[in-house]
């Protein structure tokens, strides 16, 4: 029989937060909402700079193949630029980021290495980016509506259906 | 009820991410919350080199490093021979690829999952519940970590223990508790 032990162990964490003093919620919030927003400019460049990498990996794709190592590439950045354009407000990037992601990685777990898909993604992302000509609202949903087909057309199912159905935090 | 306070002047954190933009924006936030600079690494390996002579009070790293999953460095920290540092609370990040790796964490001891990108409102949340809720930690042979049940505390405000909870409108015990309690202290019990 295994055993089984419990520790109730006081962390330094609790022990220094408890302490008199500190931030109100709404004000260390605030301080680092604040923060966040003199990041804007560099999270625009770094949601660029992401872009530009996988414009380079779709350059270099031949005969409308991506092989896996690619779209594991290709995965990686749009996963990075979800985070990024959520971050800074820039939902219909992060949605269209999102759709990228699931595609790249119903590719890769089908063993497929179709790069039109991604390159209709790519051209999207390049249509949502920041700086570029503003869509109306049901402009974006129709963008975001044909990327839908894809998924649909694959039959794949978004990374989010097939995640743990635990609650975590947004 | 009064806005929670925290005071976390010297807390040291350690935040590990294999982007650098997301580490400052983690860490810039950490500050604003009046904590001081997190000691970063990019990658497990780093964390373990600085972790085997070190303490932290918090640990924040995403669900996947570049070497390792979160799942095996928590499962490493939360040995027994690493004494008291294997109590550490840990914070695991989770991007929207990396989804599927939550329960893992879970069952690798992290203290709490957050998806990215994490808002200030939702990180502060998370770091007041870990600091002020105690959660037993067990040892179970195959599991070292903290409680996962939530028989007698919470999980943080806008978490439910079950998906359907939110929509059922589910109230837990200690919520409903919480809450007469705080009526009576109001003196308005109802």
């Amino acid at each position: 029989m295994k055993t089984v032990m419990t520790h109730f162990p006081e962390t330094r964490l609790a022990k220094l937060a408890a302490r008199p003093g500190g931030l109100m919620r709404d004000i260390a919030i605030e301080n680092a909402m604040k923060s966040i927003e003199s990041m804007r400019g560099e999270g625009d460049e770094a949601i660029k700079r992401e872009m530009d990498e996988i414009d380079k990996i779709m350059a270099g794709m031949q005969k409308n193949r991506l092989p896996a190592d690619q779209l594991k590439m290709v995965l990686h950045r749009a996963d990075l630029i979800v985070t990024l354009a959520a971050t800074f407000g820039y939902e219909p990037l992060a949605r269209c980021m999102r759709s990228l992601c699931d595609v790249a990685d119903g590719l890769l777990h089908n063993g497929l290495d179709d790069g039109a898909p991604v390159a209709v993604h790519v051209r999207s992302m390049r249509l949502l980016a920041p700086g570029s000509a503003v869509l109306s609202p049901p402009q974006v949903e129709v963008v975001l509506g044909e990327l839908a087909k894809i998924l649909t057309h694959y039959d794949f199912s978004p990374i989010s259906k097939q995640a743990d159905q635990i609650p975590i935090a947004k | 009820m009064g806005q929670a306070r925290l005071n976390l002047k010297g807390v040291q954190a350690l935040l590990l991410d294999s982007d650098q933009f997301s580490r400052g924006l983690i860490s810039s936030m950490l500050r604003g919350f009046g904590m001081d600079s997190p000691i970063i690494g990019q990658t497990g390996a780093d964390a373990m080199a600085y972790l085997n002579g070190n303490g932290v009070d918090l640990c924040i790293m995403e669900a996947m490093l570049p070497d390792m999953s979160g799942a095996e460095l928590i499962r490493w920290l939360r040995r027994p021979e690493m004494d008291k540092i294997r109590f550490v609370p840990v914070v695991v990040l989770t991007s929207y690829a990396q989804l599927r790796l939550v329960s893992a964490a879970r069952d690798g001891g992290a203290n709490i999952i957050v998806r990215k990108p994490v808002s200030p409102q939702g990180l502060f949340d998370r770091i007041t519940w870990i600091a002020r809720v105690q959660r037993p930690f067990i040892d179970a042979g195959n599991y070292s970590g903290p409680d996962r049940r939530f028989q007698s505390v919470d999980p943080p405000d806008g978490i439910w223990k079950r998906g359907d909870d939110a929509n059922r409108g589910q109230e837990t015990a200690p919520r409903v508790v919480n809450k007469l309690a705080e009526a009576v202290s109001k003196g308005s019990p109802q």
